[in-house]
């Protein structure tokens, strides 16, 4: 008689507070579909500045750029030139950078990075000793 | 029926009562909370940020900003010196919020303002990068020093 209580109570509170667990797994959940977004950004360098293009991604989620060329204003490739090649936030009327790179131009992404959900750059820097003006192309992809 | 066997009937009786009202407890606690949840009243602004530079005829500036929380955003254009402009021409200019893209701001929306007391945009933003452009409207001569205030949570 008495197991027979005891099983009939905890069958009861289980059925009772059962109904909450129950109404919580069925709430909806948002639903983020992401699609690779591959954009270019190609533009001039001048000595001890910073360009940035602003993107924004839907969730946490990988990004990565690749430096492509560095051409002089005359036209010829710098294969050795070395320039900053970074990931960061839009702040004021920069971009700040958090994650980065110093490299020459190549056919492979230099810079891999995590980006959180919001709105990000890639920016494109004279890490120090540039001395002539510099057209760049980068190409970067994000979820998008 | 043996005073034992009544003894637990009673002592299920009383645990099946304390048990039905704990989850009925929970269950109203739940509806309570569902009901009297914080409802999403926009913060105050907290921040102020000032945005000087100097702006081109027919060009374009914007500055980002970060909302630390869901709030409220006040845009002023303070002022627009060191250019004269004919009397014919309104001393105007476009100012909007919106979010950073590409190599500008992408505006939400715009207003026409005159520089002066504000605030000349005032909006419930939620947390994350925003920003502001203004555009002059090819009324100047040439170029002219602004001042913008945005303040936000």
């Amino acid at each position: 008689m008495m197991r027979l209580l005891l099983t009939v109570t905890v069958l009861l509170v289980a059925s009772a507070c059962n109904n909450d667990a129950q109404t919580t797994a069925t709430s909806p959940s948002p639903v983020v579909q992401a699609t690779l977004q591959t954009e270019f950004y190609a533009d001039t360098l001048q000595p001890g500045d910073l360009r940035f293009y602003s993107f924004s991604v839907p969730s946490d989620s990988t990004a990565s750029a690749m430096l492509g060329s560095i051409v002089r204003l005359d036209g010829r490739v710098d294969a050795s030139q070395r320039i900053g090649l970074g990931f960061g936030y839009p702040s004021g009327t920069t971009c700040t950078v958090t994650q980065w790179v110093v490299t020459t131009s190549g056919l492979t992404a230099q810079l891999k990075g995590w980006l959180t959900k919001g709105v990000h750059c890639v920016a494109i820097y004279d890490p120090g000793g540039m001395t002539v003006p510099l057209n760049f192309a980068v190409r970067f992809e994000h979820f998008f | 029926m043996s005073s034992g066997r009544l003894f637990l009937l009673a002592a299920w009786c009383a645990m099946s009562v304390v048990t039905s009202a704990a989850c009925t407890g929970d269950r109203k606690a739940s509806t309570t909370d569902t009901l009297t949840s914080p409802s999403l009243s926009p913060a105050d602004p907290i921040v102020t940020e000032t945005f000087t530079g100097t702006l081109r005829p027919n060009a374009t500036v914007f500055y980002a900003f970060t909302v630390a929380t869901y709030g409220t955003v006040n845009i002023t254009l303070d002022e627009v010196t060191g250019v004269q402009v004919s009397e014919d021409v309104p001393f105007e200019f476009e100012i909007g919020p919106g979010v950073p893209r590409g190599t500008g701001c992408s505006p939400n929306s715009v207003l026409v303002v005159a520089p002066g007391e504000g605030p000349h945009s005032s909006g419930v933003f939620d947390a994350g990068i925003w920003c502001v452009r203004l555009r002059e409207l090819g009324n100047m001569s040439g170029p002219a020093r602004f001042r913008i205030t945005i303040a936000h949570p």
